[in-house]
């Protein structure tokens, strides 16, 4: 039984016959004409049952939970109760007696004694109404109005009424208005009264194919106006309507208007357009929903590249305008760069904690710390004996009294006045150095002024040399803290450098000055991000009283020690590991259902947890094993459930007796080996350049060893002011100076534990400590295979396979359709080959799901070629 | 900003405001001032900061650890107290005379102040709606365990050995604050609902562990601060009656799993009702500053040009600040730009000026979200979407605990308290009216998204143990 379309409206089809015609659909379908409406009970339901009972014969209405009997007045041919158990006992009645009637149920028939009409054949929905509309809309228009351009945004508003996104009652007016002028106004009706939605009007609304992009912008600029503004982005567009609005830009005025009444007929005549415009005024085609994510700082000069300074400046103005330098707490700084937030986080020292600086007065200036050698080697917490500012000013003066003159007192006065101005910046140099001094350029000065008059100090004191003994042992303790035993109080075990010392202050300051003069070039940030990783501290060696000192340990607080020792830097960039399970998950599909990963020792900085992150992303089910043997590994308690801590063990040897898992891939963080001292030669002198020089050499392992093994030799450069100053400083006790020199192999010991891990894994990745820490043997252990590297921070992970087949069978694959059959040998002599040949050839393969295959074929035809060419 | 002028100016109507630094305190804070103005602070407390931090010397109190064997190695000794670090003091904020340790015991509060006095001034709202004595009792039943049944209580009760309360931290009120004596009739009902829901966590179930209880109690005092923040004000502005917390202001909350798909309409709603919320929040706070300056006078005398002024000054020496105090904020609201020359001071433009200066609504909605954020009542991260209203896993099993205790009952009687008690809306529970209609396009949407939140709800509490399904669709929540 279908209603007959004499009882369709003669103008636009509304929602009261949609509901009546979905109804009698319902009936008709059911055998014994028994249905449930779950519907809005503020839809015209009982208009479409007045409308629709005089075609039904005997009807029966049961009335639910949320519909009232005040819905459905006016029906004197049907018999309607509000009581669940009568509705129940209909349902009850003998099957006959029940298809004589026609009953529609309304209402969701979750309340109590509801529950045996909760489950019937057919439930009509909204879903089915707004649905069964679509098609009658749709039918109409091309039958009465002779236009598909509206067809288009029709469709689009019933999906966005079926999603709740709008109400269908308002669609159902803004119908019957659009057509309740001439023929030839509908369309522009259709255009201006969308606010009856609660949507702006908008004039290109029916361009051809733009109805869904139109509405989702006015979706936008809706939700910017109806929800809380915080960021600086939108209180800014905000505030750019108000003074709009002051203006008497009608607009404006409509659109804060809806903001607080949240009156649709506020939007009426306020044109989307016209607000975009407002809001937006400089790049008036990009309000589409912006990235939710806020840029971090180094982001942001990714974002940056290409833009002109006037660009970037303002955003680096409006952080520092943000910064409250008095702050206790981080604060979070936010600035807009076009659409997107910039969000900076800046963390000070605690009020707590030692203080270098003091309140800028000479006295209560603290120049270095001396304290017992089990003492707390974070300056903040360390507890010792500061030297104060008066303390080295008064041996300045002994110092020239001894030299009858007044030089090294004006030094250290210039040199404390310097330090003074840095009291407001003090607390924010440990953690937030960069950020500051990118944005303040008072900073900038503060730290230029203060690490030349440490240079005129120091340098003074170099070229008195043995004139100046007085003076020159202590200025190379300046800006930091300094451990001994207490029998021995000068025999210094260890030193840790304070905020102010300049092997972090002097990389720094260049590292941002070269920033602000590349303002805009490309990948600014990723490159800052890798030299901030490796440009600081200076050098890895720094020389006191006689001694040597080696890096032991990068972090917050950088600690160098007289005995050196393995260290693991931190990793705070760089995508690696990701990049790596991609190219597993790539050669293994099915790890895209689950994918287990053991970490051994990974290292702190936060990249390895950023890279988790994103791995998870790549599979439905990640789980990470981590296994720990040394205190300063990462516990990734950020990562959350997906982590399993298998525990603390002796060494590999240990977990792997104790606690073995399987797992797919094995990365195991490996440390730098401990640096020795080297003297340079006689006639050595610092080569020019800003930082640091190599030197590798093959040397003996000593008298009983076999072969040469290779070493690495560091050097400062002339441009590395800060250590070449310390060096000359030290020159006349230590002769020529101890260079930094690491054997850059992983233990034996090291190297046979990995070789058994590999039967508990696919892949094993060792993560070596590099470009200058470690280098991996290009075999491990038998039956491993070299894949390629990648890298992650410090660390070069350079992946072996325990097996060639998954990769093989992967490329060969792909070779099915052509006309070659390829040998498996040779494909895999190949791929050991392009893993040599080129780093991250083999992992790109399957990080790219085979996209760069051909790309990787032809470097290993060509390489074929070149050498039977050659030969 | 001038945050603390203005809680000065309102602390006779609404003392729990946010401070100059509202991004500090945080729930560990709060519970340690809750537990020091309630209980008392531990007259250790400063020896047992000493013993946590590792480099300071062992205090005398704690001389007779030095006795032991193994205390002699000087590296296990070492060891051991970076051990007593890690549990008592993980974030490392601890220092020998600043700071507060986990306050896993009664005896190991100090009087510390990174909590903006929050904790107190909960305490001086619950002890004014509960049995004091009874209350206090029930409290150190959960704090000063009589036998520890876990390792970590263990050496807190060890470390607490001798110990007493020192002193009590106490912060007066005035009568007149919402939810003391004299405060308004809607004050006293959401004082009511709060102190009931701080008692209910105070308790010693024993379905649940003790340290798991510690955790809810934080979170429930901090959850109690953040909605006195919130609803506070506009409980105090109000003069009329109501039968639920959600009839100050209902707070829409996303069901689901945190923060929401940005786009669903239940997440928009309770986006809105943030703003809403917040909106109104700002409204109350300059619906009391307009009945705090009509009140205020001055003398007669006193030039027009020096009206504002006068009055300003007045105004918060009768808030507790004494003259010099007084005349330190008059500077800063003019350093803030504060117009102090000729004009009314009752009037409604000036006094906007005043509360933009400390609670303009981008400062309130930063400030809202932060602290909401810290307690899993609002997300995501500022800057990372809209804010909007959710319950994080942690904060809704202690809202189960609060509201169930170790009971269980029917889901939907649930929804109604946690709507009644606490003001979320979180579907329609067993109401046949749909709350907060204007939150949605129409009361027929809102009905059919509030019944899918409320479903998205009752699949998480099951998931994460908090309730139990049975077969014939029933759902009880509890965490028995």
């Amino acid at each position: 039984m279908a209603i007959p379309r004499s009882a369709l409206p003669e103008l636009s089809p509304t929602l009261t016959a949609a509901l009546a015609a979905e109804l009698a659909e319902g009936l008709e379908a059911t055998a014994d004409s028994w249905i449930r409406a779950e519907l809005p009970h503020d839809w015209p339901v009982g208009n479409a049952l007045q409308d629709l009972v005089p075609y039904l014969r005997r009807v029966r209405v049961g009335v639910l939970s949320p519909f009232r009997l005040d819905h459905v007045a006016n029906m004197p041919q049907a018999t309607v109760s509000a009581d669940p158990s009568e509705i129940t006992r209909w349902r009850g009645q003998p099957l006959d007696e029940r298809s004589a009637w026609h009953t529609i149920v309304l209402g969701d028939a979750r309340g109590r004694l509801e529950a045996g009409l909760q489950s019937v054949l057919r439930v009509v929905t909204h879903v089915d109404v707004l649905q069964r509309w679509d098609g009658m809309l749709l039918t109409w228009l091309r039958e009465e109005i002779h236009t598909r351009t509206a067809q288009d945004l029709f469709k689009q508003l019933i999906n966005l009424a079926i999603e709740g996104q709008i109400d269908a009652n308002a669609f159902d007016e803004y119908v019957a208005a659009a057509a309740a002028g001439e023929e030839e106004e509908y369309l522009e009706h259709l255009r201006s009264l969308l606010w009856y939605m609660d949507l702006f009007p908008d004039r290109h609304v029916l361009d051809a194919g733009r109805a869904q992009s139109r509405l989702e912008r006015s979706f936008f600029v809706k939700t910017f106006l109806l929800a809380a503004t915080d960021t600086p982005v939108e209180l800014t567009r905000l505030r750019r309507l108000e003074t709009a609005a002051e203006q008497g830009n009608r607009a404006a005025w409509g659109a804060l208007e809806y903001r607080a009444t949240h009156d649709r007929r506020a939007l009426e005549g306020v044109e989307l357009e016209a607000v975009r415009h407002i809001i937006e005024p400089a790049r008036p085609r990009s309000v589409d929903p912006p990235s939710p994510r806020p840029l971090d700082l180094f982001g942001f000069l990714d974002a940056a590249a290409g833009v002109g300074t006037s660009q970037i400046q303002p955003v680096l103005d409006a952080l520092r305008d943000e910064w409250d330098l008095d702050a206790r707490e981080e604060v979070e700084l936010f600035a807009a760069f076009g659409d997107r937030n910039v969000r900076v986080l800046v963390t000070p020292i605690p009020p707590e904690g030692n203080q270098w600086t003091g309140t800028g007065e000479f006295a209560e200036q603290s120049v270095a710390f001396m304290g017992g050698s089990d003492a707390d080697r974070d300056w903040l917490r360390f507890v010792g004996k500061p030297v104060s500012g008066d303390m080295l000013l008064e041996r300045a003066r002994d110092q020239d009294e001894f030299l009858s003159g007044t030089l090294f007192e004006t030094l250290a006065t210039k040199y404390l006045e310097a330090r003074e101005v840095l009291v407001r910046y003090e607390r924010w140099l440990r953690e937030s150095a960069f950020e500051l001094l990118l944005v303040f350029e008072d900073a900038r000065v503060a730290v230029r002024r203060f690490l030349d008059t440490w240079h005129e100090l120091v340098d003074a004191a170099s070229e008195a040399a043995g004139e100046a003994e007085m003076l020159r042992k202590e200025l190379a303790l300046l800006e930091a803290i300094w451990g001994a035993p207490a029998n021995s109080p000068e025999d210094f075990a260890w030193c840790a450098f304070g905020p102010l010392h300049p092997y972090l202050l002097e990389p720094l300051a260049s590292l941002v000055e070269t920033a602000l003069v590349d303002l805009g070039a490309p990948e600014l940030g990723a490159k800052l991000e890798w030299a901030l990783e490796r440009a600081i501290p200076a050098f890895s060696v720094t020389w006191a009283i006689g001694k040597t000192y080696f890096l032991a340990r990068r972090g917050d607080v950088h600690v160098f020690e007289a005995v050196p020792s393995a260290t693991r830097p931190a990793v705070r960039s760089g995508d690696g590991l990701y990049q790596l399970a991609r190219a597993f998950v790539g050669y293994h599909p099915y790890t895209e259902q689950g994918l287990v990963i053991t970490l051994v020792d990974p290292p702190k900085g936060g990249a390895v947890q950023k890279s988790l992150r994103r791995i998870a992303d790549l599979t439905q089910n990640l789980r990470i094993y981590l296994v720990t043997t040394r205190a300063d590994s990462a516990q990734l308690d950020e990562v959350g459930e997906t982590v399993q801590n298998l525990g603390r063990f002796e060494n590999l040897e240990e977990w792997l007796r104790r606690a073995p898992v399987t797992s797919h891939l094995l990365v195991y963080f490996a440390t730098r080996p401990a640096a020795a001292a080297t003297p340079a030669p006689a006639d050595w002198g610092p080569t020019s350049g800003a930082h640091i020089a190599l030197q590798v050499q093959l040397r003996s392992g000593g008298l009983f060893d076999s072969g040469l093994s290779p070493s690495v030799t560091f050097e400062p450069r002339e441009s590395n002011r800060a250590v070449v100053s310390l060096q000359q400083l030290a020159a006349p006790e230590i002769g020529t100076p101890d260079l930094f020199q690491i054997h850059p192999m992983l233990s034996s010991e090291a190297s046979e534990a990995l070789g058994d891990v590999a039967e508990s894994t696919d892949w094993l990745v060792v993560a070596a400590p590099s470009p200058l820490g470690l280098v991996a043997p290009r075999e491990l252990g038998s039956g491993l295979t070299y894949l390629g590297r990648e890298s992650i921070g410090a660390y070069g992970l350079f992946a072996y396979a325990t097996g060639l087949f998954p990769l093989r069978k992967y490329i060969t694959e792909k070779f099915r359709d052509l006309p070659l059959l390829p040998n498996a040998d040779e494909v895999e002599a190949r791929l050991m080959d392009l893993a040599i040949r080129s780093p991250n050839g083999v992992l790109r393969i399957g990080g790219t799901q085979g996209k760069t295959l051909w790309e990787q074929v032809g470097v290993m035809v060509a390489t074929t070629m070149s050498e039977a060419l050659d030969s | 900003m001038s945050a603390t002028g203005l809680r000065l100016l309102l602390a006779d109507s609404a003392p729990i405001l946010f401070g100059q630094n509202s991004d500090r305190p945080a729930p560990a804070h709060v519970l340690n001032s809750f537990i020091a103005a309630s209980l008392g602070v531990s007259s250790m407390e400063r020896a047992i900061r000493a013993l946590l931090v590792p480099e300071a010397e062992v205090p005398a109190e704690f001389a007779f650890l030095n006795e032991a064997d193994w205390a002699r190695d000087e590296g296990a000794f070492t060891r051991f107290r970076d051990d007593l670090s890690a549990v008592f003091n993980p974030d490392r904020r601890l220092w020998e005379k600043f700071g507060s340790p986990v306050p896993v015991h009664a005896l190991l509060a100090s009087a510390d102040a990174s909590d903006d006095g929050y904790g107190t001034l909960m305490w001086e709202l619950v002890r004014r709606h509960v049995d004091e004595a009874e209350y206090v009792g029930q409290l150190r039943g959960l704090l000063e365990p009589a036998e520890p049944d876990d390792p970590i209580s263990a050496v807190a009760q060890v470390l607490v050995s001798g110990a007493s309360v020192l002193r009590k931290r106490e912060r007066g009120v005035p009568n007149s604050a919402w939810f003391a004596a004299n405060g308004s009739h809607c004050g006293g009902y959401l004082a009511e609902r709060l102190a009931e829901i701080v008692r209910a966590l105070s308790c010693n179930h024993e379905r649940l562990h003790r340290l798991i209880q510690v955790q809810h109690l934080a979170r429930g005092v901090y959850f109690g601060a953040f909605l006195s923040l919130l609803l506070g004000p506009l409980a105090a502005a109000r003069q009329d009656e109501v039968s639920s917390a959600a009839d100050i202001a209902p707070i829409v909350a996303w069901g689901g799993t945190p923060p929401g798909p940005p786009e669903h309409p239940m997440v928009v709603a309770s986006s809105r009702s943030f703003q809403i919320v917040v909106e109104k929040n700002r409204q109350a706070l300059l619906g009391l500053l307009l009945a705090k300056f009509s009140k205020v006078q001055i003398a007669s005398r006193t030039p027009s040009t020096q009206w504002r002024r006068s009055a300003l000054r007045q105004a918060l020496i009768d808030g507790g600040a004494n003259d010099a105090r007084a005349d330190r904020e008059v500077g800063q609201f003019e350093k803030g730009g504060l117009d102090l020359g000729r004009g009314a001071y009752a009037e409604l433009t000036w006094l906007k000026k005043l509360l933009d200066l400390g609670y303009s609504t981008a400062a309130l909605t930063r400030a809202f979200r932060t602290t909401g954020r810290k307690v899993g009542i609002v997300a995501p991260d500022r800057g990372a979407g809209k804010p909007r209203f959710v319950l994080e896993t942690p904060l809704l099993g202690t809202v189960v605990v609060a509201i169930c205790g170790d009971k269980t009952q029917p889901f939907e009687d649930f929804v109604d308290a946690a709507r009644d008690k606490l003001a979320l809306v979180l579907g329609p529970g067993t109401l046949t009216e749909v709350p907060s209609r204007d939150l949605w396009e129409s009361p027929g949407i809102a009905r059919q998204q509030l019944r899918d939140n409320q479903e998205l709800l009752r699949v998480r509490l099951v998931r994460a143990g908090l309730a139990t399904e049975y077969s014939d669709g029933h759902t009880e929540v509890g965490i028995a």
